[in-house]
């Protein structure tokens, strides 16, 4: 584990200003407690957000999610899922495989198309059946497991693709844009190699480099640094701690608790399709109040010592803040 | 006395050689050569097929192939999108379709369309439409495979980072699928064409007139000439190789080199 002192990024304690998240809630069905499907609401400032006003970005919402149903078939994969992430804010989702973090990031871009419930990010309501679901993407960026880099295209060209064809840029700005992204992630002098010559590390950082390239007010991470090997995944983190210095809104879906601790302002635990417990980074990671997220917790951050400790049979009583 | 494996093999090796080499001797010394060239590779013969072999026979073998590989091609696009589309009706189509084809002998759809309709229905296409139509349905259930198996075998990451992107599904599927899928199909695609090349000598069961002929119906033509012995035939196959040795090498090239399919 790393210690916040590697970190350059700013990283506000619980209660200072950068903290924005709504009041720490925790509750035995995930749910918000007595939280049941909401009207939509259209985007500006939401009632939980009164000290993000005192962020200095404003108020803004990036996303905003109510009542969130997804399944497959018999399987539910997000069972009424609350979450709101406002402009600025680093959202780290935490939880078990198969508690459908990914899933919920797949939603916020309709690369997964929800049951029920309502998005809205970036002022785009998603689930609208009206929506222009391109307009949306150019706004929300997107980081895979697998990197999905176009193997056929350079480095250079994976990252001007979407700016000529899609935002229209002429082709010497696109160019200007793409190695201006990928001198941030420290790879301007691969740009002309296929993808297949980078590491996994390398070809992360490139598909950062192009996400930022179409200029997303919002940026999504599916596992960055699940498929790579340990030693390159702290350059990855390095970038997004950079990205997050920078103020850009992320939400990153991760197994790595040291970067969720120092770089987010929020983590939100889910498990079994639900929102368990969500706060303070260094409040959930550190204290959590929910068994299920103890649970969790330590057999992430100590994997070697097997079982976890079987805190008192507090799972399926309610769990209040203490 | 014993020997190590490795002798053992070098000397069944040896064998093998010696007897080649005995085989080839005695082919050299026993064979009537001057009977063999007069029968098989007359060369009298052999420009008696000139220039028709040529400007007849090899220019409707490459028109029929042609004609077969567009309709094969039109036709198996179809098919391959019904195959992966989300309607499931299309799919069932599309698999009756490619199993049919694939699963009945050429010769009997070129009878059925050569002789069966006509005699059934009492009505007979153009003969390059026949061509075109016995060729192409059968390509199209070959092709159509290539083609599902090659759009599917790039990765659904791709399409959802170029979405991702904010491309359109076209723009998605034409920047970024379709040239990766382009890469993997082309070698069976070109492999098509030589199947296509030497279906066409299947067209000789038509009816047909003298500007007609393809190589097989020509070669077979010129056997019945009193005299001509095989090399008619010998110049025809000679002809299907000028086709197929460069399709051949083509595919193999397809295959080994990554094809950069470069945007301007």
């Amino acid at each position: 584990m790393s210690t916040s002192a590697a970190s350059p990024a700013p990283v506000p304690g619980p209660g200072e200003p950068r903290d924005s998240g709504p009041a720490r809630s925790v509750s035995e069905n995930g749910t918000t407690p007595g939280g049941g499907p909401e009207p939509t609401v259209p985007p500006g400032p939401v009632a939980t957000s009164e000290a993000a006003s005192t962020s200095g970005t404003g108020p803004e919402t990036a996303v905003r999610v109510r009542g969130l149903h997804k399944s497959y078939g018999e399987l539910e994969v997000l069972r009424g899922i609350d979450l709101d992430v406002v402009a600025g804010e680093v959202v780290c989702l935490i939880g078990p495989s198969g508690s459908g973090k990914s899933t919920l990031l797949r939603c916020l871009n309709l690369l997964e198309t929800p049951q029920a419930g309502s998005i809205s990010v970036d002022g785009f309501t998603v689930t609208d059946p009206d929506l222009d679901v391109d307009a949306m993407r150019r706004r929300v960026g997107m980081v895979f497991q697998q990197f999905n880099l176009f193997p056929h295209l350079s480095v250079l060209e994976n990252c001007t693709m979407a700016q000529v064809k899609v935002l229209k840029r002429p082709a010497a700005e696109a160019r200007r844009v793409a190695l201006a992204n990928l001198r941030r992630v420290g790879l301007s002098e691969k740009a002309d190699q296929r993808p297949a010559q980078l590491s996994g590390g390398q070809q992360q950082r490139v598909a950062i480099a192009r996400a930022l390239s179409v200029d997303p007010d919002l940026m999504l991470f599916d596992e960055p640094t699940s498929a790579l090997d340990p030693e390159t995944v702290g350059d990855v983190l390095s970038i997004m701690r950079g990205l997050a210095a920078d103020g850009m809104t992320m939400l990153v879906v991760t197994h790595e608790m040291s970067f969720a601790r120092d770089v987010a302002d929020r983590v939100v635990f889910m498990d079994g399709g639900v929102v368990v417990e969500q706060g303070p980074a260094r409040e959930v990671i550190g204290s959590p109040q929910h068994q299920r997220t103890r649970t969790f917790l330590s057999r992430v951050l100590n994997p070697t010592t097997g079982a976890a400790p079987e805190a008192p049979d507090t799972s399926e009583a309610p769990t209040t803040p203490a | 006395m014993s020997m190590t494996t490795r002798q053992r093999a070098r000397l069944s090796r040896g064998i093998q050689y010696a007897v080649l080499v005995v085989v080839l001797i005695a082919l050299v010394v026993l064979a009537d050569w001057d009977v063999l060239l007069q029968r098989v590779l007359n060369p009298a013969v052999a420009m008696d097929q000139f220039p028709g072999i040529i400007t007849v026979a090899l220019k409707n073998t490459l028109i029929y192939t042609v004609l077969g590989f567009v309709l094969g091609l039109s036709l198996g696009v179809v098919l391959a999108l019904m195959k992966l589309s989300s309607v499931a009706p299309y799919r069932w189509i599309a698999t009756l379709y490619i199993e049919f084809f694939r699963g009945v002998p050429a010769l009997l759809v070129f009878l059925a369309l050569g002789y069966g309709i006509p005699l059934a229905f009492g009505f007979r296409f153009n003969h390059y439409v026949t061509v075109m139509i016995a060729l192409g349905v059968v390509a199209a259930a070959y092709i159509a495979e290539s083609l599902r198996a090659g759009l599917q075998a790039v990765p659904p990451g791709q399409y959802e980072a170029a979405r991702s992107l904010g491309m359109s599904h076209t723009r998605a599927m034409v920047t970024i699928v379709i040239p990766q899928a382009l890469r993997i199909v082309l070698p069976p695609l070109t492999n098509e064409v030589i199947l296509l090349t030497k279906d066409s000598s299947l067209v000789y069961l038509l009816g047909m007139g003298v500007e007609q002929y393809e190589l097989t119906k020509f070669g077979r033509e010129g056997i019945s000439s009193a005299g001509a012995g095989l090399t008619p035939l010998m110049v025809a196959g000679v002809c299907y190789l000028i086709i197929t040795v460069p399709l051949g090498l083509l595919s193999r090239h397809f295959e080994n080199k990554t094809v950069r399919v470069k945007k301007s």
